[in-house]
Protein backbone atom coordinates (compact mmCIF):
# COMPACT_ATOMS: atom_id res chain seq x y z
CA UNK A 1 0.00 0.00 0.00
CA UNK A 2 1.29 3.36 -0.93
CA UNK A 3 -1.20 6.12 -0.38
CA UNK A 4 -0.20 9.53 -1.61
CA UNK A 5 -1.78 12.90 -1.96
CA UNK A 6 -1.13 14.50 -5.26
CA UNK A 7 -2.16 17.69 -6.99
CA UNK A 8 -2.90 16.40 -10.47
CA UNK A 9 -2.98 18.52 -13.59
CA UNK A 10 -5.83 18.14 -16.03
CA UNK A 11 -4.37 17.26 -19.43
CA UNK A 12 -7.59 16.63 -21.31
CA UNK A 13 -11.33 16.51 -20.71
CA UNK A 14 -13.25 14.84 -23.52
CA UNK A 15 -16.91 13.99 -23.94
CA UNK A 16 -17.82 10.32 -23.96
CA UNK A 17 -21.59 9.96 -24.33
CA UNK A 18 -23.11 11.85 -21.39
CA UNK A 19 -19.91 11.43 -19.33
CA UNK A 20 -16.41 12.95 -19.45
CA UNK A 21 -13.09 11.21 -19.73
CA UNK A 22 -10.44 13.18 -17.84
CA UNK A 23 -6.76 12.58 -18.41
CA UNK A 24 -4.64 13.75 -15.49
CA UNK A 25 -0.94 14.16 -14.93
CA UNK A 26 -0.47 12.36 -11.60
CA UNK A 27 2.80 10.40 -11.58
CA UNK A 28 2.56 9.15 -8.00
CA UNK A 29 -0.92 7.70 -8.33
CA UNK A 30 -0.37 6.57 -11.93
CA UNK A 31 2.68 4.49 -11.11
CA UNK A 32 1.13 2.91 -8.01
CA UNK A 33 -2.40 2.20 -9.25
CA UNK A 34 -3.58 -1.30 -10.08
CA UNK A 35 -6.86 -2.44 -11.63
CA UNK A 36 -9.92 -2.07 -9.35
CA UNK A 37 -8.28 0.58 -7.19
CA UNK A 38 -9.76 4.04 -6.77
CA UNK A 39 -8.83 7.59 -5.87
CA UNK A 40 -10.60 10.11 -3.64
CA UNK A 41 -11.06 13.36 -5.52
CA UNK A 42 -11.51 16.70 -3.79
CA UNK A 43 -14.36 18.61 -5.39
CA UNK A 44 -13.05 21.88 -6.86
CA UNK A 45 -14.48 25.03 -5.29
CA UNK A 46 -13.97 24.15 -1.65
CA UNK A 47 -17.50 23.76 -0.29
CA UNK A 48 -17.66 19.98 -0.16
CA UNK A 49 -15.96 18.18 2.71
CA UNK A 50 -16.20 14.64 1.42
CA UNK A 51 -13.98 13.64 -1.46
CA UNK A 52 -15.59 11.53 -4.17
CA UNK A 53 -14.39 7.98 -4.77
CA UNK A 54 -13.67 7.41 -8.47
CA UNK A 55 -12.29 4.26 -10.04
CA UNK A 56 -8.95 4.53 -11.77
CA UNK A 57 -10.21 4.09 -15.34
CA UNK A 58 -6.77 3.49 -16.79
CA UNK A 59 -3.16 4.55 -16.43
CA UNK A 60 -0.35 5.26 -18.84
CA UNK A 61 3.09 6.12 -17.52
CA UNK A 62 2.58 9.33 -15.47
CA UNK A 63 -1.07 9.76 -16.39
CA UNK A 64 -4.31 8.43 -15.01
CA UNK A 65 -7.73 8.61 -16.62
CA UNK A 66 -11.05 9.01 -14.80
CA UNK A 67 -14.44 8.43 -16.40
CA UNK A 68 -16.95 10.67 -14.66
CA UNK A 69 -20.68 11.05 -15.17
CA UNK A 70 -22.19 14.24 -13.74
CA UNK A 71 -24.79 12.81 -11.38
CA UNK A 72 -24.63 15.44 -8.63
CA UNK A 73 -23.11 18.86 -7.88
CA UNK A 74 -19.75 17.35 -6.96
CA UNK A 75 -19.25 15.18 -10.03
CA UNK A 76 -20.62 18.02 -12.21
CA UNK A 77 -17.80 20.25 -11.01
CA UNK A 78 -15.20 17.62 -11.77
CA UNK A 79 -16.68 17.29 -15.26
CA UNK A 80 -16.25 21.05 -15.82
CA UNK A 81 -12.47 21.07 -15.31
CA UNK A 82 -10.44 22.34 -18.25
CA UNK A 83 -6.88 21.40 -19.23
CA UNK A 84 -4.32 23.17 -17.05
CA UNK A 85 -6.52 23.16 -13.94
CA UNK A 86 -5.61 21.13 -10.87
CA UNK A 87 -7.36 18.33 -9.08
CA UNK A 88 -6.45 17.24 -5.54
CA UNK A 89 -6.27 13.44 -5.33
CA UNK A 90 -5.52 10.93 -2.61
CA UNK A 91 -4.94 7.28 -3.31
CA UNK A 92 -4.72 4.83 -4.86
CA UNK A 93 -6.94 3.02 -2.36
CA UNK A 94 -8.29 -0.49 -2.13
CA UNK A 95 -6.84 -3.83 -2.94
CA UNK A 96 -5.85 -4.80 -6.39
CA UNK A 97 -6.93 -8.19 -7.65
CA UNK A 98 -5.10 -10.67 -9.86
CA UNK A 99 -7.18 -11.05 -12.98
CA UNK A 100 -8.01 -14.73 -13.50
CA UNK A 101 -7.52 -16.33 -16.93
CA UNK A 102 -11.21 -17.25 -17.18
CA UNK A 103 -12.53 -13.78 -16.32
CA UNK A 104 -15.80 -12.56 -17.78
CA UNK A 105 -16.22 -8.85 -17.08
CA UNK A 106 -19.74 -7.51 -16.69
CA UNK A 107 -20.38 -3.77 -16.63
CA UNK A 108 -23.52 -1.68 -16.22
CA UNK A 109 -23.45 1.91 -17.56
CA UNK A 110 -20.84 4.08 -15.84
CA UNK A 111 -19.76 0.92 -13.98
CA UNK A 112 -17.43 0.29 -16.91
CA UNK A 113 -15.12 2.77 -15.16
CA UNK A 114 -14.54 0.16 -12.45
CA UNK A 115 -13.51 -2.69 -14.75
CA UNK A 116 -12.00 -0.95 -17.78
CA UNK A 117 -8.45 -0.92 -16.36
CA UNK A 118 -8.61 -4.68 -15.75
CA UNK A 119 -10.17 -5.34 -19.16
CA UNK A 120 -7.48 -3.23 -20.85
CA UNK A 121 -4.65 -4.89 -18.89
CA UNK A 122 -5.99 -8.29 -19.91
CA UNK A 123 -6.10 -7.28 -23.57
CA UNK A 124 -2.70 -5.54 -23.46
CA UNK A 125 -1.11 -8.68 -22.03
CA UNK A 126 -2.27 -10.54 -25.15
CA UNK A 127 -4.98 -12.51 -23.41
CA UNK A 128 -8.58 -12.78 -24.51
CA UNK A 129 -10.67 -10.06 -22.83
CA UNK A 130 -14.40 -10.63 -22.66
CA UNK A 131 -16.87 -7.93 -21.59
CA UNK A 132 -20.63 -8.04 -21.30
CA UNK A 133 -21.69 -4.42 -21.21
CA UNK A 134 -25.21 -3.16 -20.61
CA UNK A 135 -26.69 0.31 -20.25
CA UNK A 136 -30.02 2.09 -20.37
CA UNK A 137 -29.31 3.63 -23.75
CA UNK A 138 -26.53 3.98 -26.35
CA UNK A 139 -25.29 7.32 -24.89
CA UNK A 140 -24.45 5.47 -21.68
CA UNK A 141 -22.25 2.87 -23.31
CA UNK A 142 -18.88 4.50 -22.71
CA UNK A 143 -15.36 3.88 -23.99
CA UNK A 144 -16.61 2.05 -27.07
CA UNK A 145 -13.78 3.07 -29.38
CA UNK A 146 -11.16 2.18 -26.76
CA UNK A 147 -12.68 -1.25 -26.24
CA UNK A 148 -12.62 -1.75 -30.00
CA UNK A 149 -8.98 -0.59 -30.34
CA UNK A 150 -7.96 -3.01 -27.60
CA UNK A 151 -9.72 -5.87 -29.35
CA UNK A 152 -11.98 -6.59 -26.38
CA UNK A 153 -14.75 -9.07 -27.23
CA UNK A 154 -17.65 -6.89 -26.10
CA UNK A 155 -21.34 -7.78 -26.09
CA UNK A 156 -23.35 -4.56 -25.93
CA UNK A 157 -26.84 -4.57 -24.49
CA UNK A 158 -29.21 -1.61 -24.04
CA UNK A 159 -32.54 -1.49 -22.26
CA UNK A 160 -34.10 0.55 -25.08
CA UNK A 161 -32.41 -1.40 -27.86
CA UNK A 162 -30.68 1.73 -29.20
CA UNK A 163 -27.41 -0.21 -29.47
CA UNK A 164 -26.53 -3.90 -29.39
CA UNK A 165 -29.03 -6.41 -28.07
CA UNK A 166 -32.16 -5.23 -26.29
CA UNK A 167 -32.68 -5.95 -22.59
CA UNK A 168 -30.47 -6.26 -19.53
CA UNK A 169 -26.85 -7.43 -19.59
CA UNK A 170 -27.72 -10.15 -17.11
CA UNK A 171 -30.00 -11.75 -19.73
CA UNK A 172 -27.01 -12.31 -22.02
CA UNK A 173 -24.56 -14.15 -19.79
CA UNK A 174 -22.95 -16.76 -22.03
CA UNK A 175 -23.27 -20.39 -21.00
CA UNK A 176 -25.89 -19.95 -18.30
CA UNK A 177 -28.31 -22.89 -18.17
CA UNK A 178 -31.79 -22.06 -19.44
CA UNK A 179 -34.84 -22.22 -17.20
CA UNK A 180 -35.76 -25.49 -18.92
CA UNK A 181 -32.34 -27.02 -18.16
CA UNK A 182 -32.63 -25.87 -14.55
CA UNK A 183 -36.10 -27.41 -14.20
CA UNK A 184 -34.96 -30.70 -15.68
CA UNK A 185 -31.93 -30.92 -13.43
CA UNK A 186 -34.09 -30.03 -10.43
CA UNK A 187 -36.61 -32.74 -11.40
CA UNK A 188 -33.80 -35.27 -11.70
CA UNK A 189 -32.34 -34.05 -8.43
CA UNK A 190 -29.08 -33.31 -10.24
CA UNK A 191 -26.80 -30.45 -9.38
CA UNK A 192 -25.78 -28.26 -12.30
CA UNK A 193 -22.06 -27.65 -12.53
CA UNK A 194 -20.95 -24.22 -11.25
CA UNK A 195 -20.67 -21.45 -13.80
CA UNK A 196 -17.46 -21.99 -15.75
CA UNK A 197 -16.14 -18.42 -15.69
CA UNK A 198 -15.04 -16.00 -12.97
CA UNK A 199 -17.48 -13.11 -13.25
CA UNK A 200 -16.13 -9.69 -12.30
CA UNK A 201 -18.88 -7.08 -12.23
CA UNK A 202 -19.22 -3.34 -11.77
CA UNK A 203 -22.60 -1.67 -12.05
CA UNK A 204 -25.80 -0.94 -10.17
CA UNK A 205 -26.56 -2.87 -6.99
CA UNK A 206 -29.60 -4.49 -8.62
CA UNK A 207 -27.32 -5.98 -11.28
CA UNK A 208 -25.24 -7.69 -8.58
CA UNK A 209 -28.34 -9.13 -6.94
CA UNK A 210 -29.53 -10.57 -10.27
CA UNK A 211 -26.06 -11.93 -11.11
CA UNK A 212 -25.86 -13.59 -7.74
CA UNK A 213 -29.29 -15.17 -8.29
CA UNK A 214 -28.57 -16.38 -11.84
CA UNK A 215 -25.16 -17.89 -11.17
CA UNK A 216 -25.14 -20.92 -8.94
CA UNK A 217 -24.20 -20.37 -5.31
CA UNK A 218 -20.71 -21.79 -5.77
CA UNK A 219 -19.93 -19.74 -8.90
CA UNK A 220 -16.98 -17.41 -8.74
CA UNK A 221 -18.45 -13.90 -8.66
CA UNK A 222 -16.70 -10.70 -7.61
CA UNK A 223 -18.55 -7.41 -7.34
CA UNK A 224 -17.12 -3.91 -7.11
CA UNK A 225 -18.83 -2.20 -4.17
CA UNK A 226 -19.12 1.55 -4.66
CA UNK A 227 -20.06 2.88 -1.25
CA UNK A 228 -20.20 6.30 0.31
CA UNK A 229 -16.66 6.79 1.62
CA UNK A 230 -14.79 9.34 3.67
CA UNK A 231 -11.24 8.24 4.42
CA UNK A 232 -10.24 5.52 1.93
CA UNK A 233 -7.84 3.96 4.43
CA UNK A 234 -10.16 1.81 6.56
CA UNK A 235 -10.23 4.24 9.49
CA UNK A 236 -13.75 5.64 9.49
CA UNK A 237 -15.75 2.48 8.63
CA UNK A 238 -18.26 4.44 6.52
CA UNK A 239 -18.18 2.12 3.51
CA UNK A 240 -19.79 -0.87 5.18
CA UNK A 241 -20.85 -3.89 3.11
CA UNK A 242 -22.84 -6.59 4.94
CA UNK A 243 -20.53 -9.57 5.52
CA UNK A 244 -21.52 -13.22 5.75
CA UNK A 245 -19.06 -13.98 8.57
CA UNK A 246 -19.15 -13.18 11.41
CA UNK A 247 -22.94 -12.87 11.26
CA UNK A 248 -24.13 -9.27 11.31
CA UNK A 249 -20.67 -7.82 10.66
CA UNK A 250 -19.48 -5.56 7.85
CA UNK A 251 -16.64 -5.42 5.34
CA UNK A 252 -14.96 -2.04 4.77
CA UNK A 253 -15.12 -1.67 0.99
CA UNK A 254 -12.26 0.83 0.84
CA UNK A 255 -9.78 -1.47 2.53
CA UNK A 256 -10.93 -5.03 1.84
CA UNK A 257 -12.45 -4.14 -1.57
CA UNK A 258 -13.69 -2.41 -3.51
CA UNK A 259 -13.77 -5.67 -5.48
CA UNK A 260 -15.33 -8.15 -3.08
CA UNK A 261 -15.87 -11.89 -3.41
CA UNK A 262 -19.62 -12.51 -3.52
CA UNK A 263 -19.10 -15.45 -1.19
CA UNK A 264 -18.05 -13.02 1.55
CA UNK A 265 -21.20 -10.90 1.21
CA UNK A 266 -24.41 -11.36 3.19
CA UNK A 267 -26.81 -11.15 0.24
CA UNK A 268 -29.98 -11.17 2.30
CA UNK A 269 -28.96 -7.93 3.98
CA UNK A 270 -27.60 -6.45 0.76
CA UNK A 271 -30.88 -7.12 -1.05
CA UNK A 272 -32.65 -5.30 1.74
CA UNK A 273 -30.78 -2.17 0.70
CA UNK A 274 -31.86 -2.32 -2.96
CA UNK B 1 12.49 24.97 26.84
CA UNK B 2 9.66 23.12 25.20
CA UNK B 3 8.34 23.96 21.75
CA UNK B 4 5.92 26.91 21.77
CA UNK B 5 3.04 24.75 20.58
CA UNK B 6 3.47 22.07 23.26
CA UNK B 7 0.82 22.09 25.95
CA UNK B 8 -0.64 19.90 28.68
CA UNK B 9 -4.26 18.82 28.84
CA UNK B 10 -4.94 17.47 32.27
CA UNK B 11 -1.93 15.34 33.17
CA UNK B 12 -1.19 14.53 29.55
CA UNK B 13 1.66 16.48 27.97
CA UNK B 14 1.12 17.01 24.26
CA UNK B 15 3.88 17.90 21.80
CA UNK B 16 1.28 19.83 19.82
CA UNK B 17 -2.33 20.80 20.61
CA UNK B 18 -3.64 18.78 17.66
CA UNK B 19 -5.41 15.60 18.69
CA UNK B 20 -6.92 13.27 16.11
CA UNK B 21 -10.57 12.65 16.99
CA UNK B 22 -12.00 9.25 17.81
CA UNK B 23 -13.77 7.55 14.94
CA UNK B 24 -12.02 9.48 12.18
CA UNK B 25 -8.58 8.35 13.29
CA UNK B 26 -9.28 4.59 13.17
CA UNK B 27 -6.92 2.48 15.24
CA UNK B 28 -4.09 4.95 14.90
CA UNK B 29 -2.06 3.57 12.01
CA UNK B 30 -4.41 3.73 9.00
CA UNK B 31 -3.49 7.33 8.16
CA UNK B 32 0.28 6.90 8.53
CA UNK B 33 1.02 7.53 4.85
CA UNK B 34 -1.24 10.58 4.49
CA UNK B 35 -1.18 12.38 7.85
CA UNK B 36 2.04 13.71 9.37
CA UNK B 37 1.81 12.28 12.89
CA UNK B 38 4.83 14.33 13.99
CA UNK B 39 2.41 17.26 13.95
CA UNK B 40 -0.03 15.42 16.18
CA UNK B 41 -0.01 15.57 19.99
CA UNK B 42 -2.23 12.54 20.47
CA UNK B 43 -4.45 10.21 18.53
CA UNK B 44 -7.74 9.10 20.05
CA UNK B 45 -8.48 5.60 18.83
CA UNK B 46 -11.86 4.28 17.78
CA UNK B 47 -14.17 3.60 20.70
CA UNK B 48 -13.70 0.17 22.22
CA UNK B 49 -16.34 -1.90 24.00
CA UNK B 50 -15.88 -5.20 25.90
CA UNK B 51 -17.33 -7.22 22.99
CA UNK B 52 -17.08 -6.43 19.25
CA UNK B 53 -19.86 -4.21 17.90
CA UNK B 54 -20.89 -4.59 14.23
CA UNK B 55 -22.03 -0.99 13.78
CA UNK B 56 -25.06 0.35 11.93
CA UNK B 57 -26.49 -0.73 8.57
CA UNK B 58 -25.30 1.34 5.61
CA UNK B 59 -25.47 3.96 4.26
CA UNK B 60 -23.49 5.37 7.15
CA UNK B 61 -22.58 8.72 5.69
CA UNK B 62 -24.40 11.79 4.37
CA UNK B 63 -23.07 15.14 3.25
CA UNK B 64 -24.54 18.23 4.89
CA UNK B 65 -24.01 21.97 4.38
CA UNK B 66 -20.60 22.61 5.98
CA UNK B 67 -20.57 19.20 7.54
CA UNK B 68 -20.93 15.46 7.41
CA UNK B 69 -23.54 13.29 9.11
CA UNK B 70 -22.31 9.88 10.16
CA UNK B 71 -24.04 6.88 11.64
CA UNK B 72 -21.20 4.40 11.98
CA UNK B 73 -22.59 3.06 15.23
CA UNK B 74 -19.26 2.57 17.00
CA UNK B 75 -18.27 -0.47 14.95
CA UNK B 76 -15.30 -1.89 16.80
CA UNK B 77 -13.24 -5.04 17.16
CA UNK B 78 -13.87 -5.47 20.88
CA UNK B 79 -11.44 -5.36 23.77
CA UNK B 80 -9.62 -8.66 23.10
CA UNK B 81 -8.55 -7.91 19.53
CA UNK B 82 -7.92 -4.28 20.48
CA UNK B 83 -5.39 -5.28 23.13
CA UNK B 84 -3.93 -8.20 21.19
CA UNK B 85 -3.64 -6.69 17.70
CA UNK B 86 -4.39 -2.97 17.57
CA UNK B 87 -2.36 -1.55 20.47
CA UNK B 88 0.87 -3.47 19.69
CA UNK B 89 0.81 -1.99 16.16
CA UNK B 90 1.25 1.48 17.65
CA UNK B 91 4.69 1.05 19.21
CA UNK B 92 6.36 3.27 16.62
CA UNK B 93 3.73 6.02 16.68
CA UNK B 94 5.43 9.36 17.45
CA UNK B 95 2.48 10.74 19.44
CA UNK B 96 0.47 9.97 22.56
CA UNK B 97 -2.31 7.39 22.32
CA UNK B 98 -5.72 7.89 23.92
CA UNK B 99 -8.19 5.01 24.14
CA UNK B 100 -11.84 5.96 23.66
CA UNK B 101 -14.12 3.86 25.85
CA UNK B 102 -17.72 2.94 25.04
CA UNK B 103 -20.23 0.62 26.64
CA UNK B 104 -23.89 -0.26 26.94
CA UNK B 105 -23.87 0.04 30.72
CA UNK B 106 -21.67 1.48 33.45
CA UNK B 107 -20.12 -1.91 34.13
CA UNK B 108 -18.87 -2.14 30.56
CA UNK B 109 -17.12 1.24 30.76
CA UNK B 110 -15.57 0.14 34.03
CA UNK B 111 -14.39 -3.17 32.59
CA UNK B 112 -12.71 -1.52 29.61
CA UNK B 113 -11.00 1.06 31.83
CA UNK B 114 -9.74 -1.69 34.13
CA UNK B 115 -8.44 -3.76 31.23
CA UNK B 116 -6.62 -0.82 29.64
CA UNK B 117 -5.09 0.47 32.87
CA UNK B 118 -2.15 -1.89 32.49
CA UNK B 119 -1.60 -1.22 28.78
CA UNK B 120 1.62 0.73 28.42
CA UNK B 121 0.79 2.12 24.98
CA UNK B 122 -2.38 3.80 26.26
CA UNK B 123 -1.46 7.23 27.64
CA UNK B 124 -4.97 8.32 28.57
CA UNK B 125 -8.61 7.24 28.39
CA UNK B 126 -11.51 9.18 26.90
CA UNK B 127 -14.99 8.13 28.06
CA UNK B 128 -17.47 8.46 25.22
CA UNK B 129 -20.74 9.17 26.99
CA UNK B 130 -22.26 11.06 24.10
CA UNK B 131 -22.39 9.10 20.84
CA UNK B 132 -25.70 9.82 19.11
CA UNK B 133 -25.50 6.65 17.04
CA UNK B 134 -26.04 3.84 19.47
CA UNK B 135 -29.41 2.91 20.83
CA UNK B 136 -28.68 3.79 24.42
CA UNK B 137 -26.59 6.72 23.06
CA UNK B 138 -24.97 7.14 26.45
CA UNK B 139 -28.07 9.21 27.15
CA UNK B 140 -28.31 7.96 30.68
CA UNK B 141 -24.86 9.43 31.27
CA UNK B 142 -24.38 12.45 29.10
CA UNK B 143 -27.60 14.25 29.91
CA UNK B 144 -27.87 13.56 33.65
CA UNK B 145 -25.20 14.85 35.92
CA UNK B 146 -25.78 12.39 38.76
CA UNK B 147 -25.42 9.29 36.59
CA UNK B 148 -22.39 10.77 34.87
CA UNK B 149 -20.63 11.54 38.14
CA UNK B 150 -21.12 7.97 39.33
CA UNK B 151 -19.89 6.57 36.01
CA UNK B 152 -16.76 8.71 36.04
CA UNK B 153 -16.09 7.84 39.68
CA UNK B 154 -16.43 4.14 38.87
CA UNK B 155 -14.00 4.44 35.97
CA UNK B 156 -11.66 6.60 38.01
CA UNK B 157 -11.46 3.78 40.54
CA UNK B 158 -10.27 1.40 37.83
CA UNK B 159 -7.42 3.42 36.35
CA UNK B 160 -4.64 5.75 37.30
CA UNK B 161 -4.31 7.01 33.72
CA UNK B 162 -5.51 10.48 32.77
CA UNK B 163 -9.26 10.39 32.18
CA UNK B 164 -11.05 12.58 29.63
CA UNK B 165 -14.83 12.70 29.35
CA UNK B 166 -16.34 13.50 25.95
CA UNK B 167 -19.58 15.42 26.40
CA UNK B 168 -22.62 15.86 24.18
CA UNK B 169 -23.37 19.29 22.68
CA UNK B 170 -27.18 19.02 22.79
CA UNK B 171 -28.08 19.18 26.47
CA UNK B 172 -30.23 21.63 28.41
CA UNK B 173 -27.29 23.01 30.36
CA UNK B 174 -23.77 21.71 29.87
CA UNK B 175 -22.30 23.30 33.00
CA UNK B 176 -23.72 20.93 35.66
CA UNK B 177 -22.82 18.01 33.39
CA UNK B 178 -19.26 19.25 33.01
CA UNK B 179 -19.02 19.76 36.78
CA UNK B 180 -20.32 16.25 37.40
CA UNK B 181 -17.61 14.79 35.18
CA UNK B 182 -14.95 16.86 36.97
CA UNK B 183 -16.31 15.95 40.42
CA UNK B 184 -16.21 12.31 39.38
CA UNK B 185 -12.50 12.63 38.73
CA UNK B 186 -12.10 13.62 35.07
CA UNK B 187 -8.73 15.19 34.25
CA UNK B 188 -10.07 16.96 31.20
CA UNK B 189 -13.23 17.34 29.12
CA UNK B 190 -13.66 16.85 25.40
CA UNK B 191 -16.25 19.34 24.15
CA UNK B 192 -18.08 18.15 22.20
CA UNK B 193 -19.31 15.11 20.32
CA UNK B 194 -21.51 15.35 17.19
CA UNK B 195 -25.04 16.71 17.35
CA UNK B 196 -27.96 14.40 16.37
CA UNK B 197 -28.97 15.04 12.77
CA UNK B 198 -30.78 13.59 9.75
CA UNK B 199 -30.74 13.75 5.96
CA UNK B 200 -33.51 12.88 3.50
CA UNK B 201 -33.14 11.68 -0.08
CA UNK B 202 -36.15 13.41 -1.64
CA UNK B 203 -35.80 11.53 -4.94
CA UNK B 204 -36.04 8.15 -3.22
CA UNK B 205 -38.33 9.55 -0.47
CA UNK B 206 -36.28 7.82 2.19
CA UNK B 207 -33.78 8.71 4.92
CA UNK B 208 -30.22 8.82 3.56
CA UNK B 209 -28.78 6.97 6.54
CA UNK B 210 -29.50 3.31 7.22
CA UNK B 211 -29.81 4.27 10.89
CA UNK B 212 -32.11 7.22 9.93
CA UNK B 213 -30.36 9.49 12.45
CA UNK B 214 -26.69 10.28 12.68
CA UNK B 215 -24.30 12.80 14.17
CA UNK B 216 -23.36 16.07 12.49
CA UNK B 217 -19.68 17.03 12.48
CA UNK B 218 -17.55 19.52 10.61
CA UNK B 219 -17.45 23.33 10.34
CA UNK B 220 -21.22 23.57 10.95
CA UNK B 221 -20.51 22.56 14.56
CA UNK B 222 -17.74 25.07 15.22
CA UNK B 223 -19.76 28.11 16.42
CA UNK B 224 -21.96 25.87 18.57
CA UNK B 225 -19.10 24.07 20.29
CA UNK B 226 -17.06 27.27 20.60
CA UNK B 227 -19.79 28.61 22.88
CA UNK B 228 -19.90 25.37 24.88
CA UNK B 229 -16.13 25.43 25.40
CA UNK B 230 -16.34 29.03 26.52
CA UNK B 231 -19.25 28.37 28.91
CA UNK B 232 -17.52 25.43 30.56
CA UNK B 233 -14.15 27.15 30.75
CA UNK B 234 -15.64 30.21 32.43
CA UNK B 235 -17.73 28.17 34.84
CA UNK B 236 -15.16 25.56 35.82
CA UNK B 237 -11.71 26.49 34.56
CA UNK B 238 -11.41 22.87 33.44
CA UNK B 239 -8.82 21.63 30.99
CA UNK B 240 -10.76 21.31 27.75
CA UNK B 241 -10.02 19.55 24.49
CA UNK B 242 -12.25 21.22 21.91
CA UNK B 243 -13.82 19.33 19.06
CA UNK B 244 -16.04 20.40 16.20
CA UNK B 245 -15.07 21.77 12.81
CA UNK B 246 -11.37 22.33 13.44
CA UNK B 247 -10.06 22.50 9.88
CA UNK B 248 -7.33 25.14 10.15
CA UNK B 249 -5.19 27.10 12.58
CA UNK B 250 -7.73 29.91 12.98
CA UNK B 251 -10.41 27.48 14.14
CA UNK B 252 -7.89 25.99 16.56
CA UNK B 253 -6.85 29.43 17.81
CA UNK B 254 -10.49 30.44 18.31
CA UNK B 255 -11.11 27.41 20.51
CA UNK B 256 -7.92 28.03 22.49
CA UNK B 257 -8.83 31.68 23.05
CA UNK B 258 -12.28 30.51 24.20
CA UNK B 259 -10.64 28.27 26.80
CA UNK B 260 -9.49 25.02 25.20
CA UNK B 261 -5.97 23.64 25.72
CA UNK B 262 -6.05 21.35 22.71
CA UNK B 263 -8.24 20.69 19.70
CA UNK B 264 -9.46 17.52 18.06
CA UNK B 265 -9.34 17.18 14.30
CA UNK B 266 -11.68 14.64 12.77
CA UNK B 267 -13.85 15.38 9.76
CA UNK B 268 -11.22 17.74 8.33
CA UNK B 269 -8.91 14.75 7.74
CA UNK B 270 -11.23 13.52 5.00
CA UNK B 271 -11.00 16.80 3.14
CA UNK B 272 -7.40 17.63 3.90
CA UNK B 273 -5.05 15.05 5.45
CA UNK B 274 -2.44 17.80 5.78
CA UNK B 275 -4.70 19.73 8.20
CA UNK B 276 -2.81 18.71 11.39
CA UNK B 277 0.55 19.89 10.04
CA UNK B 278 -0.99 23.09 8.66
CA UNK B 279 -2.69 23.85 11.99
CA UNK B 280 0.54 23.45 13.96
CA UNK B 281 2.49 25.60 11.49
CA UNK B 282 -0.23 28.27 11.55
CA UNK B 283 -0.41 28.33 15.35
CA UNK B 284 3.35 28.54 15.60
CA UNK B 285 3.38 31.57 13.34
CA UNK B 286 0.45 33.12 15.23
CA UNK B 287 2.22 32.78 18.59
CA UNK B 288 5.35 34.40 17.17
CA UNK B 289 3.40 37.19 15.52
CA UNK B 290 1.45 37.94 18.72
CA UNK B 291 4.68 37.54 20.74
CA UNK B 292 3.39 34.96 23.21
CA UNK B 293 5.90 32.64 24.88
CA UNK B 294 3.75 29.61 24.17
CA UNK B 295 0.31 28.34 23.43
CA UNK B 296 -0.64 27.95 27.10
CA UNK B 297 -0.51 31.73 27.49
CA UNK B 298 -3.36 32.06 24.99
CA UNK B 299 -5.82 29.75 26.73
CA UNK B 300 -8.99 31.70 27.56
CA UNK B 301 -7.34 35.01 26.74
CA UNK B 302 -10.27 36.69 25.02
CA UNK B 303 -10.29 40.46 25.12
CA UNK B 304 -13.49 42.29 26.00
CA UNK B 305 -15.14 39.15 27.31
CA UNK B 306 -17.97 40.48 29.51
CA UNK B 307 -19.61 37.16 30.32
Amino acid sequence: MAHTREIATVLANDADGDARLLRLGAPGVARAARPFQFVLVKIPGGDFILRRPLSVFDTREDEIALLVRPVGDGTARICCLVPGENLDLTGPFGRGFDIPADALFVAGGIGVAGVFFAVAETARSGRKAELLYGAKTAAQLYARSRLEELGVETTFVTEDGSSGSKGLATEYLPGVPSVKEKLISAALDEKLPPYSKTVIACGPRQMYVVLHKILSEDARLHVLMEERMACGVGACRSCAVPAREPKGSYIAACEEGPLIDAAAVDWSRLEGEV
Amino acid sequence: MSAPTSIAAGRLKLATPVVLASGCAGYGDEWLELVDLDAVGAVVLKGVSPEPWPGNPPPRLAEAPAGVINAIGLENVGLDVYVREKLPALDELPCKVVANVVGKAAGEYRDVCAALDGEGRVDALELNVSCPNVRARGAAFCARSKGLRTLVEDCRDETTKPLWVKLAPMVTDIIPIAKAALDGGADALTIANTVPAMAVDVGARRPVLGNVYGGLSGPAMRPVNLRLVHLVYKATGADIIASGGVDGWEAAAAYILAGARAVQVGTALFDNPAAPAEIVAGLDEYIKREMFDGLSFLVGKLRGDKT
